[in-house]
């Protein structure tokens, strides 16, 4: 922008310097031209003024001619010469040529005229030029006489044109009249001398003259002055003003033959006319036409020549004020470089002495321009463990301190350096003197000296070891939480989060590309099993090996991760962009999967085999989100597991309809069972006596529209959706509460119910207290509610079972074992628990008749029941055979639908009110029915 | 007419308060110069209405009064430096007004006779015109645009002066200038010499302007041009001018040009 001012400055003042000289000039111009039109005029004026009165004082003197005459009346020659003489023309008028009389005759009078004139002395005269005409006007006295041939006297002026009118005109008028151009009459020799000549008409005395006709009539005659214009021009100047030339012409027009008088410069230059004008004169009535023209002498003489000086003057100073403004800025401008140039060279010695000064905490290095050191500053040896003098003698000091990994990254930066770039902020590692590392922060830039010349580049250091440990720790530390928040811990998987992300972008990726993707949920079959069994940090070692099979197992572009208990999932990518061939890929990597998941395990020195369930979903694409996906997958897998587990199942559209159904059915139980709209259905139990002893109560689900669905239905899924300990509860207390009622009914006060009690109610830790509180609500007996457990409650921590056990019994509740014989228990346990009663399961029963091998099971249970002081029950029995075979192996209770099918209360308590009056009336022959 | 009565009975009282002789003082004779110009004067007939009324004044004042003839230039003049008492037919000025009264007869419109091919129908095209030559006569002023326009010519050298009428008529007709300014007793030379055909009239815009005896305060006190000037009302009064005038012009220009508001 100064740059702009430099120069836009000055330019502006020279041009309005040189707007301000052209007006002055332009005006002095204007004012020079007017000044030289002026002086024009007036030499004009002059001009014309000066040849009116000159002819003025020619007329007066010709008037003065005439009064003589118009005195006497009569033309005397001897009175004319004496006049002529007195006035003395010479001296005061010069330009007169001479001064006459004209006689007037007309021509009748002529030949008495001439006769007249010769008798006065006239030799020889004669009226020329010669003939007879109208009338004559012949010269007859000239003052001074003149000789010549021919002679002037007689010449008739009346004969010439111009003289004619003259005559005519002054005759008359009665005033002098100057005639047109004329050769004078004395003229002959031919020269053109320009002349002209004056009348004034004589009249007769005593006659009027008042009108033309008048005068006419009284005419005598005129006298006349002749002259030459050259003279009478002659006569009015002493000399020509200078530059002034004028011509006269006879006229109004500037012609040739009208010229009566040119000036002498008038010829020669007339290409340096200033100015010209023209002015017509009436002269003695006649026109003449002055025409006056100034030329260069009289511009000077009159005009200002101060223009040039103005000009000169003008542009001269413009310029001079233009060069100081530019002077002023650029000297502005210089003094700032100057200043700043100042600035910089002491910022370089502050810089210097700062480097100095930071030498006791910085490793400073000088480099010169040949890449070595010049100068290195003493702490060199804290930070590197070699002395200033060694670094300067090695042959390359970057090269033996710069560590070799990091030096692809530094190398350029100190060539750049070498170059007279700065830089800062380059971290790498140096390699001390005892090999150990230290981490270096340098920043460099280029030394000048004090001319400006690059003269090298220098280096300054911190140590940044401590930092860079700092940083490498707290690297490690977010990498571990990072771990942690998308990892399994145990088995270094991606967990659940990391899982939604990574099927997220395969989704993306299977869109873009138009690949297809699978998902596989695995589920280790019997896990939890395996974890009650051999304990949980062998479940966690095998789930760690499964993990790293699974890895093992796939590609490393998918993912595999752990999202629950015993559940991973593995989402593989790019698959056939075909849904049929996607489908084979998968399922040979599914299979491959199964396969090796299927082989042994050693856990700890613990042989293990598992199996594993796997569904499979194929995607493409995002027709489906990930949460229906994982859904369709975990569908497939459950699918497996229940065609019986270890097994690979492919997501099947069918099967959303069973999850669909499964989930009504799973609502609508959650609302039997908070609505308490289950049933119970009672079924007798009986002994060999044909008493009823009691009942096992059995829950029914009245479906609004299904009917009635069996616990074999719905027990499972209560227990998988919770609310199994609701329904627990809910059967509990209504059997607990069905005691209570038949305890104030005489015939029903001895029934006793028994209640199915699953593990998972069982395992609650307040199992005893909530049986208990029921108890104690309803108010029923607690010795009349019998507890049957499945032997799949003995799997896992005994001791619990055992003391929740005594703890009812200590109340009075009743323990039965059920579906015994086919179970996992052992018979320790047997001992172990305070059981009141085994339940052969029904499958030995049903074939008792038919299998021996069923039979002798039947048969040991009893046995075992018998040495163990416990009840036995048969349930299952459906015909009197099987009743009369058990009771023969000495099993006197039985249930079944031989006896009873499960009904309601109602009419359970109609069938033993039945049942017992009918046997109390055959007691004795029903003793005989059954051993006959 | 009242105030005609009123002048003459003024003029009445200062006759009788004065108990002077009636008229000028005739005490030495006087000088009155004509100038060559149309009908107020014409040199080759030696008949004017400034002869007329020249011989009017001489009678009338009884004083004796010499006529001669010169140029208009040398009349202003001598009539500055007091040489010349008398002229006729003269406007006033700012200029004029310092050495010379004025005793009005008569008022004309000037107009500007310019050649038809010289392409000028109205005052507004000398702007386009830069070939037109002016001619006037030396010493001349006209009314008002008049002598704008003479004197804007004159700045750019475009006007040719001429000692009289004349010369001017003669190079008008010969294209030596292709216009000039007229008066109303210009005519009668235009028709004669045959200018009227080839030329036409642009009006000024102007009012018509005031012309009168001329007396030279150098030469005439003030009571005497007051007496002369009561002497020319006479002669308004009593309708001698008009008589005058009657005999050069139609009744109609005679009375344009002889009524006129007298300025006070």
């Amino acid at each position: 922008m100064s740059a702009v001012r430099l120069i836009l400055l000055p330019l502006l003042i020279l041009a309005a310097g040189l707007g301000v000289t052209w007006a002055v000039w332009d005006h002095d111009q204007q004012a020079s031209r007017h000044e030289v039109r002026s002086q024009f005029n007036f030499a004009l004026g002059d001009a014309v003024g000066r040849i009116e009165q000159r002819m003025a004082t020619y007329e007066q003197m010709l008037r003065g001619v005439h009064g003589m005459f118009a005195v006497s009346g009569t033309l005397d020659r001897d009175q004319f010469h004496d006049y002529l003489k007195a006035i003395n023309l010479d001296a005061n008028l010069s330009g007169v040529q001479a001064v006459g009389v004209v006689k007037w005759v007309p021509a009748a009078d002529r030949d008495a005229h001439v006769a007249a004139l010769g008798g006065t002395g006239v030799a020889g005269y004669g009226i020329h030029p010669g003939g007879r005409r109208e009338a004559y006007a012949p010269i007859v006295q000239r003052e001074p006489p003149a000789d010549g041939d021919p002679p002037v006297l007689g010449f008739d002026t009346w004969f010439n044109p111009e003289r004619r009118l003259a005559l005519q005109r002054s005759r008359d008028s009665g005033s002098a009249i100057v005639s047109g151009k004329v050769q004078l009459a004395v003229d002959t020799r031919g020269d053109e001398e320009p002349g002209f000549v004056m009348y004034l008409p004589v009249y007769r005395r005593g006659l009027p003259q008042e009108t033309a006709a008048q005068r006419r009539d009284s005419l005598v005659g005129w006298v006349y002055a002749s002259f030459r214009m050259r003279e009478v021009i002659a006569s009015l100047y002493g000399e020509q003003p200078p530059g002034i030339s004028l011509a006269l012409y006879d006229g109004v027009e500037p012609s040739a033959t009208a010229l009566l008088y040119r000036s002498p410069e008038a010829g020669g230059s007339s290409t340096d006319a200033v100015l010209s004008a023209n002015e017509y004169l009436v002269v003695g009535g006649h026109d003449w036409m002055l025409s006056m023209t100034a030329h260069k002498a009289f511009e000077e003489r009159f005009g200002r020549n101060s223009q040039a000086v103005i000009a000169w003057t003008g542009t001269g100073l413009s310029l001079l004020l233009a060069l100081l403004a530019w002077a002023m800025a650029s000297g502005r401008s210089r003094a700032m470089r100057l200043a700043s140039l100042m600035t910089r060279e002491l910022r370089e010695s502050e810089e210097k002495f700062r480097a100095l000064a930071d030498c006791t905490v910085n490793l400073e290095v000088w480099w010169g321009l040949g890449g070595r050191p010049r100068w290195i500053n003493p702490s060199v040896k804290e930070y590197t463990g070699y002395t200033v003098e060694e670094c300067m003698a090695m042959r390359d000091l970057a090269g033996t301190l710069i560590h070799p990994e990091d030096m692809p990254r530094v190398a350029p930066e100190l060539l750049k350096g070498q170059h007279g770039l700065r830089g800062n902020n380059l971290e790498f590692r140096c390699l001390r003197k005892d090999g150990s590392v230290l981490w270096l922060s340098v920043s460099w830039g280029p030394i000048h000296d004090a001319r400006g010349v690059f003269t090298g580049f220098r280096i300054s250091g911190r140590d940044i070891t401590e930092r860079k440990l700092l940083d490498a720790e707290r690297k490690i530390a977010e990498d571990k939480i990072r771990e942690l928040a998308f990892f399994d811990a145990l088995t270094r998987l991606p967990n659940r989060t990391l899982l939604a992300d990574r099927l997220k972008q395969a989704i993306a990726v299977s869109a873009q590309s138009g690949a297809s993707g699978a998902l596989l949920f695995i589920d280790v079959d019997n896990f939890k099993t395996l974890n009650d069994t051999l304990g949980h940090d062998k479940g966690d070692l095998l789930l760690q090996q499964v993990a790293q099979r699974l890895s093992a197992s796939v590609r490393e572009g998918d993912t595999v991760a752990r999202v629950g208990g015993d559940e991973f999932v593995v989402v593989l990518g790019n698959l056939s962009g075909n849904r049929q061939l996607a489908a084979s890929e998968t399922e040979a990597v599914g299979e491959k999967i199964r396969t090796i998941l299927g082989k042994i395990y050693h856990l700890d020195g613990v042989e293990y085999r598992s199996t594993a369930s796997i569904g499979v979903t194929v995607f493409n694409g995002h027709h489906a989100s990930i949460d229906e996906l994982l859904k369709q997958a975990d569908l497939a897998m459950y699918k497996s597991k229940e065609r019986g587990r270890n097994a690979m199942r492919f997501f099947d559209p069918a099967m959303q309809t069973v999850v669909v159904a499964r989930a009504a059915l799973e609502a609508g139980l959650r609302k039997a069972v908070d609505e308490d709209l289950l049933l119970l259905h009672y079924q007798a139990q009986v002994t060999v006596d044909n008493r009823i002893t009691g009942a096992e109560a059995l829950v029914r689900w009245q479906h609004p529209e299904r009917g009635i669905i069996f616990p074999a239905e719905f027990v499972p899924l209560a227990e998988e959706a919770g609310l199994i300990h609701a329904l627990g509860d809910r059967v509990l207390r209504a059997a607990c509460l069905q005691l209570a009622r038949w305890s104030v009914q005489p015939d029903l006060a001895h029934l006793t119910i028994a209640v199915n009690v699953s593990v998972h109610q069982f395992r609650e830790p307040d199992f005893v207290a909530r049986v208990l509180a029921v108890i104690g609500e309803t108010g029923a007996d607690p010795r009349r509610l019998k507890l049957e457990l499945t032997e799949s409650v003995l799997v896992d921590n005994v001791e619990d079972i055992a003391e929740k056990m005594h703890a009812l019994k200590d109340s009075g509740v009743v323990f039965s074992l059920d579906d015994f014989g086919i179970g996992y228990s052992s018979l320790s346990y047997l001992k172990r628990l305070p059981l009141d009663q085994l339940k052969i399961d029904r499958s030995f029963v049903r074939d008792i008749l038919v299998d021996p091998n069923d039979a002798a099971i039947a048969k040991t249970i009893v046995a075992l029941g018998k040495s163990l002081a416990l009840e036995v029950i048969a349930e299952g029995v459906e015909t009197a055979a099987q009743r009369d075979f058990l009771a023969d192996a000495g099993c006197h209770a039985y249930q079944g639908y031989f006896f009873c099918h499960p009904v309601q209360v109602e009419g359970f308590e109609a069938f033993v009110r039945r049942f017992s009056q009918r046997h109390r009336q055959a007691a004795a022959p029903a003793r005989e029915q059954v051993d006959g | 007419m009242t105030r005609h009565g009123l002048g003459g009975l003024l003029l009445a009282l200062c006759c009788l308060g004065n108990a002077q002789a009636s008229g000028p003082d005739c005490a030495r004779p006087f000088t009155l110069a004509l100038h060559d110009h149309g009908l107020l004067y014409s040199l080759d007939t030696d008949t004017g209405i400034d002869k007329d009324f020249a011989d009017e004044m001489i009678r009338r004042s009884g004083c004796q009064i010499r006529v001669s003839l010169m140029s208009r230039a040398r009349i202003w003049k001598l009539i500055e430096s007091g040489a010349l008492d008398f002229s006729l037919s003269g406007i006033a000025n700012a200029e004029r007004n310092q050495y010379a009264a004025f005793a009005w007869y008569f008022s004309n419109k000037y107009y500007l006779l310019v050649r038809k091919d010289a392409g000028i129908q109205k005052l507004s095209d000398f702007a386009y015109n830069d070939r037109f030559q002016l001619g006037v006569i030396r010493s001349f002023r006209y009314s008002r645009s008049a002598n704008q326009l003479v004197d804007r010519l004159a700045a750019a050298n475009r006007v040719s002066q001429a000692g009289g009428l004349e010369p001017l008529y003669e190079a008008l007709a010969r294209r030596r200038i292709q216009g000039m300014i007229i008066e109303p007793f210009d005519y009668p030379a235009l028709d004669a010499k045959h200018i009227r055909d080839v030329t036409s009239v642009v009006e000024f815009n102007d009012p018509p302007v005031l012309h009168g005896l001329i007396m030279s305060k150098k030469a005439l006190p003030p009571a005497e041009q007051e007496k002369w000037r009561a002497l020319v009302d006479d002669m308004r009064a009593d309708g001698t001018v008009r008589r005058i005038f009657a005999k050069y012009f139609k009744s109609d220009m005679v009375d344009a040009m002889t009524e006129f508001k007298s300025p006070l």
